[in-house]
């Protein structure tokens, strides 16, 4: 039997299965580009671009989130700020596209079903990526239009497009790998995640380590970003240098990854993943017994994950920190940006605002959790054994706060010891920040709290917006959108004064009767309402 | 001394009314078969009772304590097997027996041995990897390895070949010897009129019948098989179903409590011979369910 058979039938109705998901990523990615290249332009007018441009390739943490900085022109900035945040989306569109319709078809024993009928072998697959190549030939002519729109060149815009849409590309490959080696669809989305971190932190690195001109606008990264993808599409340059050429190793890299992928399907059955399940233990060790040694046991991945990855950023910044102090006290002009600021203090500030980040989704991830075991019907075996509800609860949350602050202990060590012998300041000083910023981590936790008892329909909705709101209003972000000021004031994070600022207790005393009574009605509702089960 | 009740119990999602008035008693010591089609509400009133749920009016007792604001305490008598059973994909099935015991509060590991062998099961497979059968087993050997004194089963041999079935039926009975207290929810009739000592019939959110599976016999249809000596062929009666007229014979099913004019009937035809036969827990059911078979979503 052909083992294509079927792609065309099976593609039709996964895309209209799938219309609606589909559809809200594409509007959003619609409303996102246009609103982008909307504000940017409003820049324009008077210097405040030049201003923009020169304090983001300065702002070491800034240039490493952001891509290089290609010259002067409103293309270039959008290119530069707005396309870390465009291709990440993209990414995530393009992970839970494949996942989709293959590893979740096969969770829930759609497979089996497809596979009994005349469907080859190899056709969920490449239905799953015929839509995501479909997908992201949306998002070049989404791109090419939102630019278009603002009276950017044409063929420069379609550049533009093709270089976001090349992102999507190399990601279907990564996960036509990802879904044949990983048994679950969260293992499959994790390889998603970990190969996109890996490769960020790549050409974030080679930003880091480049030189920015401050003649031309240019931001000229190492060489080491060509090892990654994000280096590709981001080395194009386009609208000043256009290096188009940088298409055939997103191609190249595509039909590999592609055919290891459809390799792989041949190694291994409908429902299992390449990397067999281990025989396990006979017998629970002792420290499995109780709430908190499952808790304990089901986070354990996902902790380790978020542990190294943090531990290491912070090593990382604390590593690179005196590269910028003198690449901050280079350039002239900074002081008009910065006031007269003692820089490492600034730097630190920046820093732990940033690593606080990941510490946020992982508190919030590690909160939701139980929400998870609610949905999986696995709640019913602890709230059936005895357990009661509130001492679940608490123990999710001692679990989760616990997890956090050693994570939290460690980043500050790596950072401390990362710039041991470079940079001027105390460890306390360090801690001290991060404590403070731990404490809006606690808010927006007792929100998801506070939701999982009250709406646990909606909790991860609701988790995520919170999450994407205060990150997204804090002081990384924030700026990036002109908003002003009382908007900003939104996030919780924007409360917590920096090392430059005085201190002020008020906003730690409001936060913390916030979380108290936040968490108290997110118990009274979760001991009084219905478990949400299947 | 009843170990469950449940009185005038409602219980709605929504639109959908998942318990009416239902009633429910559980005798210490006994079997209660607990049946009803898919959809019936069975699940519905076992989460009650567990307290996972909370019902919206009526009252309902487990060892005399209201469930909900009780629950930590009484589950500490009660083992429960869900009817779909979910499993942390990453324990192994041992480690999953082992946590359940212990959050009850202890098991007998012996026991625990003793039914891993009896199941024929592997303790050693990441929960992920097992089939319904083995994840209905996991549960099965968590709930009969502790020491509790009720034992909720909420269709616990769906997914068991009939070899398994039959060690369940084993382990239930030695339960039922101990002086342990089941409620059995099953939609497999056999298996409930093998164990139980008494049934209640859930349609659509109420409890129909209730009663020992003899007395409930006696409230439904007997068929009747009849030979007599003279032609038969215009015989009719508005007491009698299906009826299927030879010359000299008839077949029919016939209300218990019509039984005796129906025979006044016949006998005009000089009755020669006459098999009554009681129906089986399946037709009981179908007459309690005949016309539609479904009820309403849990």
């Amino acid at each position: 039997m052909n083992k294509f058979k079927g792609t065309l039938i099976l593609t039709k109705s996964n895309l209209k299965r799938d219309a609606f998901r589909l559809s809200i990523w594409i509007i959003s990615l619609t409303l996102i580009s246009f609103a982008l290249i909307a504000a940017y332009s409003t820049m324009m007018s008077d210097d405040t671009l030049k201003e923009m441009i020169i304090m983001r390739a300065t702002n070491p943490a800034i240039r490493m989130l952001d891509s290089p900085s290609p010259g002067y022109s409103l293309g270039g900035f959008y290119t530069s700020r707005g396309s870390v945040l465009i291709t990440i989306l993209i990414i995530a569109m393009t992970i839970q596209t494949i996942i989709k319709h293959t590893r979740d078809n096969e969770e829930s024993g759609v497979s089996e079903l497809i596979s009994s009928t005349m469907v080859g072998r190899y056709a969920p697959l490449l239905s799953a990526v015929i839509i995501s190549v479909l997908t992201n030939i949306f998002v070049v002519i989404i791109t090419t239009v939102a630019l278009y729109s603002h009276d950017l060149d044409l063929l420069y815009s379609f550049y533009t497009g093709i270089s976001f849409g090349l992102m999507g590309l190399f990601m279907t490959g990564v996960m036509a790998i990802a879904v044949q080696i990983s048994q679950t669809t969260s293992g499959a989305s994790k390889f998603g995640w970990l190969t996109t971190l890996f490769f960020f932190t790549i050409s974030a690195i080679g930003n880091l380590l480049g030189k920015f001109d401050p003649n031309t606008f240019k931001v000229e990264s190492h060489n080491i970003t060509f090892l990654s993808p994000f280096g590709w599409y981001q080395q194009m340059y386009v609208f000043h240098e256009n290096n188009m050429y940088l298409i055939i190793p997103f191609i190249i890299s595509f039909i590999v990854l592609l055919i290891i992928g459809f390799k792989l399907i041949n190694k291994r059955d409908i429902g299992s993943g390449l990397i067999p399940a281990k025989k396990g233990r006979k017998d629970a060790k002792k420290s499995l017994l109780s709430p908190l040694g499952l808790f304990r046991n089901l986070g354990k991945k996902s902790y380790t994950t978020w542990f190294i990855t943090i531990v290491l950023f912070g090593l990382l910044f604390g590593f690179v920190s005196d590269e910028f102090e003198e690449g901050l006290s280079s350039i002239e002009g900074l002081e008009y940006i910065f006031g007269s600021v003692n820089s490492t203090e600034y730097f630190l500030a920046l820093i732990i605002s940033i690593v606080i980040i990941p510490l946020l989704i992982f508190y919030v991830q590690s909160l939701l959790r139980i929400r998870k075991e609610e949905v999986d019907n696995t709640i019913e075996n602890i709230l059936a054994s005895g357990v009661t509800r509130r001492k679940l609860l608490i123990t999710k949350i001692v679990e989760s706060t616990l997890n956090l602050y050693i994570i939290l202990l460690f980043l500050v060590i790596g950072i401390y010891v990362g710039g041991l012998t470079k940079v001027d300041i105390g460890i306390s000083v360090i801690l001290q920040s991060a404590f403070m910023n731990s404490i809006p981590i606690l808010l927006v936790g007792s929100i998801v709290i506070l939701a999982f008892g009250i709406l646990p329909k909606y909790v991860t909705l609701i988790t995520y917006g919170v999450t994407i709101i205060s990150v997204g209003l804090g002081p990384v972000f924030g700026p990036m959108f002109n908003l002003g000021e009382n908007i900003l004031k939104i996030s919780p994070f924007t409360h917590i004064p920096t090392p430059l600022d005085d201190f002020n207790i008020m906003p730690f005393i409001i936060m913390s009767i916030l979380i108290v009574v936040m968490t108290f009605f997110g118990f009274k509702g979760f001991e009084n309402r219905n478990l949400d089960l299947n | 001394m009843n170990i469950i009740e449940m009185k005038n119990v409602d219980k709605n999602f929504g639109e959908v009314k998942a318990l009416r008035k239902l009633n429910l008693e559980v005798k210490k010591g006994e079997i209660m078969g607990f049946i009803g089609p898919n959809g019936a509400g069975k699940s519905t009133a076992i989460r009650i009772l567990l307290g996972l749920l909370r019902s919206d009016s009526g009252s309902s007792s487990v060892f005399d304590l209201e469930p909900f604001n009780n629950a930590a305490e009484v589950h500490k008598k009660v083992a429960y097997v869900p009817g779909d059973v979910s499993l942390w994909p990453n324990l192994t099935g041992g480690e999953f027996i082992d946590l359940i015991g212990s959050l009850r509060g202890g098991f007998n590991r012996n026991k625990k041995e003793s039914l891993i062998k009896l199941f024929d099961f592997d303790p050693t497979k990441k929960c992920r990897t097992y089939s319904k059968g083995n994840r209905q087993k996991v549960a099965l050997i968590a709930a009969f390895a502790s020491d509790a004194e009720l034992f909720i089963l909420d269709e616990p041999t769906s997914g068991l070949d009939p070899l398994m079935e039959l060690n369940f039926q084993k382990c239930l009975k030695d339960l039922k010897k101990e002086g342990k207290t089941i409620l059995l929810s099953s939609h497999i009739l056999a298996e409930v009129e093998k164990l139980c000592d008494r049934v209640s019939i859930i349609r659509q959110g109420e409890i129909v019948e209730v009663g020992t599976i003899d007395e409930l016999r006696h409230l439904t249809r007997l068929t009747i098989e009849v030979d007599v000596e003279k032609d038969l062929s215009n015989f009719s009666s508005k007491n009698v179903y299906d009826l299927v007229l030879e010359k000299k014979k008839a077949y029919f099913g016939v209300e218990n409590k019509n039984l005796n004019d129906v025979l006044k009937e016949l006998s005009k035809y000089k009755i020669k011979s006459l098999i009554s036969t009681p129906p089986t827990l399946e037709e009981l059911f179908m007459h309690h369910y005949g016309d539609d078979v479904g009820g309403n979503n849990e």
